[in-house]
């Protein structure tokens, strides 16, 4: 039962933070490096939110805010003049967007470590069929849910998830058609930084808030993306399942071996599904 | 004749480094007419196109819609300004149904009228429109097969109804017959002859039965240059023609 | 041949006469050469060494018999790599001693290379055992609390909290699981029983199985070796559960004033050693506290404390030998005494280059005086040096 539960709530958590990612290279094939940093901003401005107003809550709807903020000026500046650059520009960008973040986080907040607190409604546990569980982890896993159903009908059910589902598959026939890319490609970059800012956030009460945050669930986020085939957001929470539950069941019976256990699963796909569990071969053109 | 051109190119050249893909062309299309564009490999006629509507910068010159200089422009504005085209090679969405690429389009030219956020309430108007395009390109049947699954006649009608969706007043067409299986070129050609009407209509294509029966005036492309113009026929019969072009088909 | 073998003789009566031909030449500065984390996770701790170091340094108007004080520090990164690197140049560039690093690894693979090159290396913070196993090392002394003092603390601070059973929740890596081993067997002279033991990854992403586990196990301690971002994750996910009014929480460095800040009220009441407090009652920290403050605005944290006192305790003795050369200052270090540290009496063993001292048991608690953090660390208890260390033989 409560591996379960456990496995859910890291779930959630890997979609929260991997469906950004995703969602940018499915959009303009780039690999937002930075994608961890702006999780880490979302964090550190979630702690400003409580710090100044004590609002757990509101600190859910300013922090992706401000990483949507961020994320618009990037995109404009960093990102707009290199799409159609190789690969590599792109990715040595993002790793510079990286270093500015971190210094500007450093400059504003310091060294310290933040604190972070669940809020009070869900900082008792619970028991549920027996077992003692985590009040907030219950609210992560239904919070990822309902981020994971939301993004699914805004991107297959809604006119603006046609377009970008369009503009990814096709960018210069969506131009054809009097659509402007950019716009959109600002959008969907802008909303993928605010999900990563949200899923700091969210997190923080869990997790240590420091510079450092960043790095260690940019990997993860990898894993996840790569399960579940790159830009596609069935396949984030497909493979948020999977390496939720595996970690979850990797903690119960062999807390060493997890992360091993993490990349063995990542191989196996990758054998199995070169292009992950739903991905596609992408046009390189 | 000038004045009321729909599109019109002053001395347009495209230079790729030290190489010439176009040079100098000028021509002004007349409202209404279909044009064929017709020239060997290498002419320069995509590139011609691709610099009307916005996707290759001109080294020079400059190009007019309705008079409005859009040298500057880039593509989504002058689609907007009712340029439609389709592409030399099939560009369909993959990944969606051919209704759903059609739907898509047809939210593209209600946006244009609205802000993003308020076209869920034009669900029904784009549905239906884009129900209308599936009879007007025959492909009613296809409705709902991912689109990356039709035949390649079929993949050029829904390209083609894509580009329809805004109803635009200029449509250039690259090579819309080529790979169109035997079967199914009569009716393509029709189906060409169909949306054409009241259109101008830029067709760059290689299978000159079908230019000769659709185009009003013929445009000959060498080397980057305007080489020949006037009515099929006497293109047909034209000494310059021939020696650049006809050997290969007819 | 011959000619050879004269060579040889020539050299070797030199090197032997060398060190009483004359002494050693004022240099110009006396060059300190600190290399410790700057940047990533280390860096808050570095960031306190670093201004405990510099107050030892004005403390003597930044010279020493005369001559200017340099101090050059340099970012570890908290890699072993870059940090042997570092000090590498530093020590061409003719550093008169190395301060550093934070982490074992680092500090281990740093002693290598200045025993290699026969130059001092203070320690300050690094835990490990192999710093100062008797006889090893030469050139390096820790004037901070070793691995065996912590665990000793832990094992007290079990006895006095009445722990029956306790669950161990432990890094996997040798350093972490030595102390673990340790603990276990003085646990065992004390009648506390081990019903449960985890080894985690490191960095560990989530603990929360584990601590079901524990909170199953029916201990009614949970003992952890978890450091750092270790410490602060599974503090606040055994908060997120209730854990702490379950079962007694504690381990050695497991809470002081950095991880109290990040982890606030999920650090209440853990159980940890300290490597220092400014609250302890001697004349020497009443003063640095009060220059610390002066300079900072803050009180220092255990690791600008533990800095400080050991730097200044290093200078003193090389002040005292009025001597240039490094060996004179070895050899005054080794057994030194120093009565009026920032924690009373510590000795220097001869034989391991460890500092003998007192050790502080603590809680995390609340604060609510005005110029305090929200959150800090309290003193329970304070061992003395005969409890923990054995002598030098
Ligand atoms: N991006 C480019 N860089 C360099 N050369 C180019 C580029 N695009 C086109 N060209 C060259 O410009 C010339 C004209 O090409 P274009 O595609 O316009 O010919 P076309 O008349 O459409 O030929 P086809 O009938 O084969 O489609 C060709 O020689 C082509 O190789
Ligand atoms: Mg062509």
């Amino acid at each position: 039962m409560n591996i379960l539960i456990i496995g859910l709530s890291l779930a959630a958590m890997l979609f929260l933070l991997s469906a950004g990612l995703t969602l940018i290279f499915g959009m303009g094939g780039i690999i937002n490096f930075a994608h961890g940093s702006f999780y880490m901003l979302g964090a550190y401005g979630g702690f400003q939110v409580i710090d100044s107003t004590g609002s757990f809550w509101l600190a859910l709807v300013l922090a992706p805010l401000g990483g949507a903020a961020v994320g618009v000026l990037v995109e404009r500046l960093a990102l707009r003049p290199v799409y159609n650059r190789e690969p590599f520009v792109q990715m040595l960008l993002t790793f510079g967007v990286i270093l500015i973040l971190e210094e500007g986080v450093r400059a504003v907040w310091g060294l310290d470590y933040k604190d972070v607190s669940a809020p009070a409604v869900l900082a008792a546990p619970v028991h549920v069929l027996g077992a003692t569980v985590s009040a907030f982890r219950l609210f992560l896993i239904a919070f990822g849910a309902a981020m994971a159903a939301l993004l699914f009908l805004v991107l297959e059910k809604t006119p603006v998830g046609t377009v970008v589902r369009a503009a990814s598959a096709d960018p210069e026939m969506v131009r054809a058609l009097g659509i402007d890319v950019g716009l959109v490609r600002t959008g969907v970059f802008a909303f993928g930084t605010g999900l990563a800012a949200l899923a700091g956030a969210v997190t923080a009460p869990l997790f240590p808030v420091e510079l450092g945050m960043g790095f260690g669930v940019i990997i993860d986020c990898f894993v996840v993306v790569v399960i579940g085939g790159l830009g596609s957001i069935k396949g984030a929470v497909a493979a948020s399942l999977l390496l939720g539950l595996v970690r979850a069941g990797g903690y119960g019976f062999a807390p060493e071996w997890v992360d091993l256990l993490s990349y063995c699963l990542l191989i196996a796909v990758l054998l199995l599904r070169p292009h992950g569990l739903f991905g596609r071969q992408r046009r390189l053109a | 004749m000038t004045a009321d051109a729909a599109l019109r190119c002053q001395a347009l050249t495209v230079r790729y480094g030290r190489f010439t893909a176009l040079d100098g062309f000028s021509y002004a299309f007349a409202p209404g007419r279909l044009y064929g564009i017709i020239g060997p490999n290498g002419a320069g006629k995509t590139t011609l196109m691709n610099v009307l509507v916005g996707g290759v910068r001109p080294s020079a010159g400059s190009v007019h819609i309705r008079e409005t200089d859009v040298t500057g422009l880039r593509v989504p504005a002058r689609a907007r300004m009712g340029l439609g085209r389709s592409f030399q090679i099939t560009r369909t969405f993959a990944g969606m149904t051919v209704f759903e690429n059609l739907r898509l389009a047809a939210q593209a030219s209600v946006f244009r009228r609205q802000p993003l956020w308020r076209s869920a309430r034009t669900f029904p108007e784009t549905a239906e429109r884009a129900r209308a395009m599936l009879a007007t390109v025959g492909l009613e049947r296809e409705a709902d097969r991912p689109a990356e699954q039709l035949s390649h006649g079929d993949g050029r009608a829904l390209e083609l109804g894509l580009a329809l969706m805004a109803d635009p007043a200029v449509l250039l067409l690259d090579e819309p017959l080529a790979g169109v299986g035997h079967g199914a070129l009569d009716r393509t050609t029709d189906l060409l002859a169909r949306v054409s009407a009241g259109r101008t209509v830029l067709l760059i294509e290689h299978n000159m039965s079908a230019v000769m029966r659709l185009a009003e005036t013929v445009l000959v492309m060498m080397d980057g240059k305007l080489i020949a113009q006037g009515d099929p026929a006497a293109m047909r019969r034209d000494p310059r023609v021939r020696e650049a072009y006809l050997g290969s088909d007819a | 041949m011959r000619i050879k073998r004269g060579i040889v003789a020539a050299a070797a009566v030199l090197a032997i006469v060398r060190p009483s031909l004359a002494a050693e030449p004022a240099p110009t500065s006396f060059r300190i050469a600190a290399i410790i984390g700057l940047s990533g996770p280390l860096a808050v701790i570095g960031a306190d060494m670093r201004r405990g170091v510099e107050v030892a340094l004005d403390e003597r108007n930044r010279t020493i018999n005369g001559v200017p004080i340099e101090i050059t520090w340099d970012d570890s990164e908290g890699k072993p790599q870059v940090t042997v690197q570092k000090a590498a140049s530093r020590i061409a560039a003719g550093a008169n001693m190395v301060f550093g690093e934070i982490g074992s690894p680092a500090t281990v693979a740093l002693s290598g290379l200045t025993e290699q090159r026969e130059v001092p290396l203070l320690v300050t913070f690094a835990a490990d055992n192999a710093l100062t196993t008797p006889g090893r090392l030469h050139w390096t002394f820790r004037t901070g609390k070793n691995v065996n003092s912590t665990v000793g603390v832990t094992a007290g601070f079990a006895e006095r909290n009445h722990v029956r059973k306790v669950f161990g929740i432990t890094p996997d890596y040798e350093a972490a699981r030595d102390s673990w081993t340790l603990f276990k067997t003085l646990a065992a002279t004390k009648g506390i029983e081990v019903v449960g033991e985890e080894f985690h990854q490191t960095p560990a992403r989530d603990f929360s199985i584990l601590l079901d586990k524990a909170m199953r196990s029916g201990a009614d301690a949970l003992y952890t070796v978890s450091q750092g971002n270790d410490a602060i994750t599974l503090l606040k996910q055994a908060n997120e559960v209730g854990l702490k009014e379950k079962m007694k929480l504690f381990g050695p460095g497991m809470v002081d004033e950095i991880i109290m800040r990040a982890v606030g009220p999920a650090g209440v009441d853990v159980g940890s050693t300290l490597r220092y407090h400014w609250s302890e009652d001697f004349p020497a920290n009443k003063d640095f506290v009060a220059r610390y403050k002066a300079k900072y605005g803050e009180l220092p944290s255990a690791n600008a404390g533990d800095a400080y006192d050991g730097m200044r305790w290093w200078l003193r003795v090389v002040a005292d030998t009025h001597s240039w050369d490094k060996k004179d200052w070895v050899a005054a270090m080794t057994g030194s005494v120093i009565t009026d540290s920032v924690e009373g009496r510590k000795d220097m063993g001869a034989c391991d280059h460890q500092a003998r001292q007192i050790a502080l048991a603590g809680v995390g608690v609340e604060q609510t005086a005005p110029d305090l953090p929200k959150y800090g660390m309290k003193i329970t208890d304070i061992l003395q040096p005969g409890q923990i260390y054995r002598p030098c033989p």
